[in-house]
């Protein structure tokens, strides 16, 4: 065997590891999520590591910023789950430190609690430690959290994190692998939205309740939703929105909201001054809306002033 | 002599003759106040065409014939009382409510857009053509007022010998809020004319009161498009409207609402003249056009984006309160023609929130 022949299939397996080892807070995401966005290369990439620090550096309050702002991770997943009683907005983040990171669990702690009550609780599920806010007042967003080696999963509740140490992972769902599939090359994120048993379009329905505006006419024909995206620098993204739709799909519809959705990006984005290009493709029944957005700084720095959870909040204005 | 006996005896006669006459004068009064009332109100009424109250500064209008007899409106009314109002037929009251229902409904409404030079502020003229009801209502106003007023108080003002009423303080509404709560109105004809100012109000009275130039084709392409729908000779559709955008004012206000909103919703809008549109009323759906008159035919691509752009927002802001709507936008010629239709208004109409 050739010596570059070698040195190429080393670089692959290397390249494959990376991968691997970098797409792995997902698999401590239940099953039972509606959506799931995992930004991974989060010190390594350029862009993801702006965005990081833009978002760190915004004037509002958030309670991961602090924790984010004094460890090194490597890959962060979100996920939202069918909101609870008394949880609008019920929440899951599982944070991979870079090796060799500590987890300061001193931030931790002042994430789950409130600067007037410190008071905490453990629970032991599965033999793992879990941390959860016990005083009178808790937090909304996040009152408990569990570290798994050198991951911190910060939860709504101690509930939703005993679900991600039980299981199962949406690893296993098959849209979820599904859009793994389509989605092979690793860009710097993945958001995925499962639709099965109606779950997205239940989601969808307060929010749109609340914008009072139907955003998917074709939901009810998803059966999944991926959002690829690369970070390319502080200016520019790239990305692709992938709209599954099931076997009895209407696809003209699924495709009457793809062109929408491009067409409002585009005159957000001309209203802002910002460069966008984008085009829909259908295959079968996928229909791919691909874009570049070029020029995006002010709009991420005004998005993190705002406070980008308040969108996805329902009834908060 | 006189005799005294016989006096006593024709006293009392004499004051019945008295009292009758008094009686009969009184009935005579009444009967002829009632004959009066009855010819002044059912008497033949000066109607005022909505053409001759359009303003200088107006570049848009929409108007809708409500006339049960020519317009799909009727239709609507019986489905929505078979179908939602839950009135059982043949009941008293489900009568007194059908019969009702043509007095009090005006026959015409035409919606008027103004705009002033170097404004984006737009005004907006409300214009309903009453029947018989508007004589009672000049009669006897305060609770037209309590309701157009929303209980606010207010002042009256005349000009040359013709009232308005106008909010007191007074202030100018915007076109959202002035619609459902306007600030001044008058009566003018057959015509109760409402608005979001007195000024604008005062305007179309003044166009009323013969300021506008004879020639029909000196008065622009609204008024000519107005007449022409108004023509009684001419199949009408149920609603009509035209935008005149020839002097930019349509431009100026989208141009201003973007700016507003950060968001390019219409940019070709400088490039299209003119818009005009109608919509049928049939029982269960709406089927409407409107067509887009385009200044250069190397924009049309430009604005048939746009105006499928808006179609898509305005179905999915329908389709929220679960109105459906689906169109076709398409070029012909040097315009952008967009057909759609609406369905399951009725139901969203009549069927209470949250249920």
């Amino acid at each position: 065997m050739k010596l570059t022949t070698i040195v190429c299939i080393l670089f692959l397996f290397t390249a494959a590891g990376i991968t691997a080892e970098g797409a792995e807070t997902h698999k401590l995401i239940p099953d039972s999520c509606i959506t799931v966005v995992t930004v991974s290369n989060v010190q390594s990439d350029p862009g993801v590591s702006w965005l990081l620090d833009a978002w760190i550096s915004s004037p509002r309050q958030s309670p991961l910023r602090e924790l984010l702002k004094s460890t090194s991770s490597q890959e962060i997943s979100i996920a939202v789950f069918p909101p609870k009683k008394d949880y609008p907005l019920y929440l899951l983040v599982v944070i991979k430190m870079s090796s060799g990171t500590g987890i300061d669990k001193e931030k931790l702690n002042a994430i789950i609690t409130l600067e007037d009550d410190r008071a905490v609780k453990n629970i032991s599920h599965e033999g793992i430690e879990i941390i959860a806010a016990s005083g009178e007042n808790i937090p909304k967003d996040f009152s408990a959290y569990a570290v798994i080696r050198d991951k911190a999963l910060i939860g709504t509740d101690a509930d939703i994190l005993k679900t991600a140490i039980t299981g199962p992972s949406i690893e296993g769902s098959p849209g979820y692998r599904k859009a793994k599939d389509w989605f092979s090359r690793a860009d710097d994120g993945l958001l995925f939205a499962d639709n099965s048993n109606s779950k997205f379009v239940n989601f969808l329905k307060p929010l749109e309740k609340k914008w009072k505006m139907t955003l998917l006419l074709s939901a009810e024909y998803l059966e999944w939703m991926g959002f690829s995206f690369d970070i390319v620098d502080s200016n520019r993204v790239a990305g692709e929105i992938t709209f599954q739709g099931s076997p009895d799909a209407d696809i003209e519809e699924i495709q009457d909201d793809a062109e929408f959705l491009g067409e409002a990006f585009k005159r957000k984005f001309m209203a802002e001054k910002i460069e966008y290009s984008s085009g829909v493709e259908v295959m079968d029944r996928t229909v791919r809306l691909k874009f570049l957005i070029e020029g995006i700084e002010p709009l991420w720095i005004g998005l993190f002033e705002k406070g980008a959870l308040s969108i996805i909040t329902p009834g908060e204005e | 002599m006189d005799d005294p006996a016989e006096n006593l005896k024709e006293e009392p006669k004499k004051k019945r003759k008295t009292s009758s006459k008094i009686i009969l004068g009184i009935v005579a009064a009444v009967v002829l106040f009632i004959i009066g009332l009855g010819i002044w109100l059912f008497g033949p009424m000066r109607k005022v065409p909505h053409t001759e109250l359009v303003p200088s500064s107006a570049f848009a209008f929409v108007s809708v014939d409500l006339n049960p007899e020519s317009s799909g409106f009727s239709e609507l009314l019986d489905t929505a009382e078979k179908e939602y109002l839950n009135l059982e037929p043949g009941l008293f009251k489900t009568r007194l409510i059908m019969k009702i229902i043509p007095y009090i409904v005006p026959d015409r409404v035409t919606l008027i857009a103004t705009l002033d030079d170097n404004s984006t502020d737009p005004g907006m003229i409300f214009i309903a053509s009453m029947g018989k009801l508007i004589k009672i209502i000049r009669l006897y106003s305060v609770p037209f007022d309590r309701v157009i007023f929303r209980g606010a108080s207010f002042e009256r003002e005349h000009v040359k010998g013709h009232g308005f009423k106008n909010i007191s303080p007074s202030r100018e509404r915007s076109v959202t809020s002035g619609l459902t709560n306007p600030a001044a109105y008058t009566f003018i004809g057959n015509n109760i004319v409402a608005g979001t100012s007195l000024p604008l109000i005062k305007s179309a009275y003044y166009s009323y009161r013969g300021a506008q130039p004879s020639d029909p084709m000196s008065r622009g392409l609204l008024f000519r498009y107005m007449s022409e729908i108004l023509s009684p000779d001419k199949s009408r559709a149920d609603v009509s409207l035209l935008v005149d955008n020839s002097e930019g004012k349509l431009s100026a206000i989208v141009k201003d609402f973007e700016e507003k909103f950060v968001f390019a919703a219409f940019p070709s809008i400088d490039h299209v003249t003119a818009i005009d549109g109608t919509m049928n009323l049939l029982s269960e759906e709406m089927d409407s056009s409107i067509t887009f008159y385009c200044s250069s035919p190397d924009r049309l691509m430009d604005v048939r984006s746009d105006v499928k752009f808006i179609y898509g927002a305005v179905r999915r802001k329908l389709m929220a309160s679960g109105i459906n709507m689906k169109g076709k936008v398409q070029v012909e010629g040097d315009t952008v023609i967009f057909n759609f239709k609406v369905t399951d208004f009725m139901e969203a109409v009549f069927t209470p929130a949250g249920s």
